[in-house]
């Protein structure tokens, strides 16, 4: 055995977007083991569910992630909204299954960008962050915003999307599809891309299992299991299966999400070729009672929202279990075993997002 | 395994104009619908009911009824255009631009002017 030394990762480094530190204990250059330390960005944003009216935390619920914004605000909203079992319009569930499903292939490209950036290869992480830069114009023109959408209320969605702007959506997106492609092809045929990520990290499908790894990470070691399976909005009309690789390792987390981004382009045309004429939002009755839990999927995960009320305009208690939180304990384990130059690639694969995880 | 991927991508790339924009010399229009910043259009219309600062989830919007005053905090303002949607007298408008950086706090006031006495019909 050899002389065990401890490298501290993070919470500033080059890889991280966001804080979180590990300690790496290393043996020569494997790591043997990973000590996590959160708690850097705590924002108690939980506790002001306490204070603020439940209609517009959804406003708070959607700045707890300036990636998966939308999706926090449309978890929150679905939860509120089984409270008071709200029937919301179905052209207001189509829409946020479009800007969901936009916010998805905007984080799945931030992240291919980051990754590419993190194993040095800056001209394809350049190229991915200009396709997305598309599609922030586009979520810009559909929702008023670029990353915090600002539409999902509790009872619907605040803005209706004319056909004319959908159409030209649409085309929009049919051009960037052919422009991610490119990028695609880099990331899943390319052999320096592919050397840094094959065998690289294994997730073995028991242990993704059995650690409660939810989201792509899970997806990348061959277990189907999707949120958007519990067919809430309007996923149950929509055509589609769960994408799973089965090697486990950096690079089948990275196909996942490669062939994420596809599914959603395909969703968004489905959603809107099925999109209904009609209101978009109902109006709130009374305050919710009673808890409940709503689950999502997020581009990073599973996300578990609890609300209980006690039939105040404020929330007795807000909870949220994001995706990043549940992927922490796997990541610990595939770290174990590694060469210290693949953590910060490692590291990457489960898409930390700590503001997410600390709220 | 096949080397250079990403040369086809490079050279079309070079070929193209640049993706970037020299900002801020170059601005880009902002899209129709775009929430940039939330502006008060005509304050002479206003009859300060008070609707939009209680609707504002982050009571950046302060009126005075007696001073017949508007007051806005930017710094405050998460531009989600809940205000704008509630005006009876359609005052608030949603500007596409988004504001400029600040160097200091600061508080914007509107103030309506008193309307011209009605003339004397004799």
């Amino acid at each position: 055995m050899g002389q065990r030394t401890i490298i501290p990762f993070g919470p500033q480094h080059p890889v991280l977007p966001e804080p979180i530190h590990l300690d790496l204990v290393m043996e020569d250059e494997k790591v043997v083991e990973a000590i996590p330390s959160i708690g850097f960005i705590h924002r108690g944003l939980e506790k002001m569910a306490e204070k603020k009216d439940f209609q517009e935390m959804a406003y708070i619920a959607e700045r707890i992630c300036g990636i998966c914004s939308f999706i926090h605000s449309m978890g929150y909203c679905q939860a509120i909204e089984a409270l008071l079992k709200l029937e919301i319009p179905k052209r207001a569930e189509y829409l946020r299954v479009i800007w969901s499903e936009m916010s998805r292939i905007h984080s799945h490209l931030l992240w291919l960008g980051l990754t590419a950036d993190a194993f040095g290869f800056e001209s394809l992480f350049m190229h991915s962050w200009r396709v997305r830069e598309k599609l922030l114009d586009l979520i810009e023109e559909t929702s008023g915003g670029r990353v915090i959408f600002g539409v999902c209320k509790v009872g619907g969605v605040r803005r209706d999307v004319d056909a004319e702007t959908l159409r030209r959506a649409l085309e929009a997106l049919a051009a960037l599809e052919a422009e991610y492609r490119e990028i695609a092809g880099v990331f899943s045929r390319d052999a320096s891309v592919k050397r840094r990520m094959t065998g690289i990290g294994v997730l073995p499908k028991e242990d993704a299992r059995a650690l409660g790894a939810v989201g792509p990470t899970l997806r990348g070691s061959g277990v189907a299991w999707d949120a958007r399976r519990l067919q809430y909005a309007v996923y149950g009309e929509l055509d589609w299966a769960p994408i799973t690789e089965e090697a486990g390792d950096c690079q089948a987390r990275c196909l996942v999400r490669i062939r994420e981004i596809f599914q959603s382009f395909d969703l968004i045309r489905q959603a809107a070729g099925k999109i209904s004429d009609g209101p978009v939002a109902v109006k709130v009755p009374g305050n919710p009672r009673g808890e409940y839990f709503a689950r999502l999927e997020q581009p990073r995960g599973e996300v578990v929202y609890y609300v209980k009320g006690n039939g105040t305009k404020n929330l007795q208690r807000f909870r949220v279990r994001t995706p990043t939180f549940a992927n922490l304990p796997p990541l610990l384990k595939i770290l174990q075993g590694c060469e210290l130059s693949d953590v910060p690639v490692i590291v990457l694969t489960i898409d930390p997002c700590i503001s997410c995880a600390e709220r | 395994m096949p080397h250079l991927v990403i040369a086809k991508l490079l050279t079309k790339s070079a070929a193209r104009k640049p993706s970037t924009r020299l900002y801020p010399a170059e601005k880009r229009a902002p899209p129709k619908g775009a929430r940039g910043r939330l502006v008060m259009k005509q304050i002479e219309t206003c009859v300060f009911c008070g609707v939009c600062g209680k609707k504002c989830p982050t009571r950046a919007i302060a009126v005075k009824r007696t001073d017949k005053t508007w007051e806005l905090d930017r710094l405050k303002c998460i531009v989600c255009g809940e205000c704008v949607e509630i005006c009876p007298k359609d005052c608030l408008a949603m500007e596409g631009e988004h504001a400029t950086a600040f160097v200091a706090k600061k508080i914007e006031t509107h103030v309506q002017k008193p309307k011209p006495a009605a003339s004397d019909p004799t």
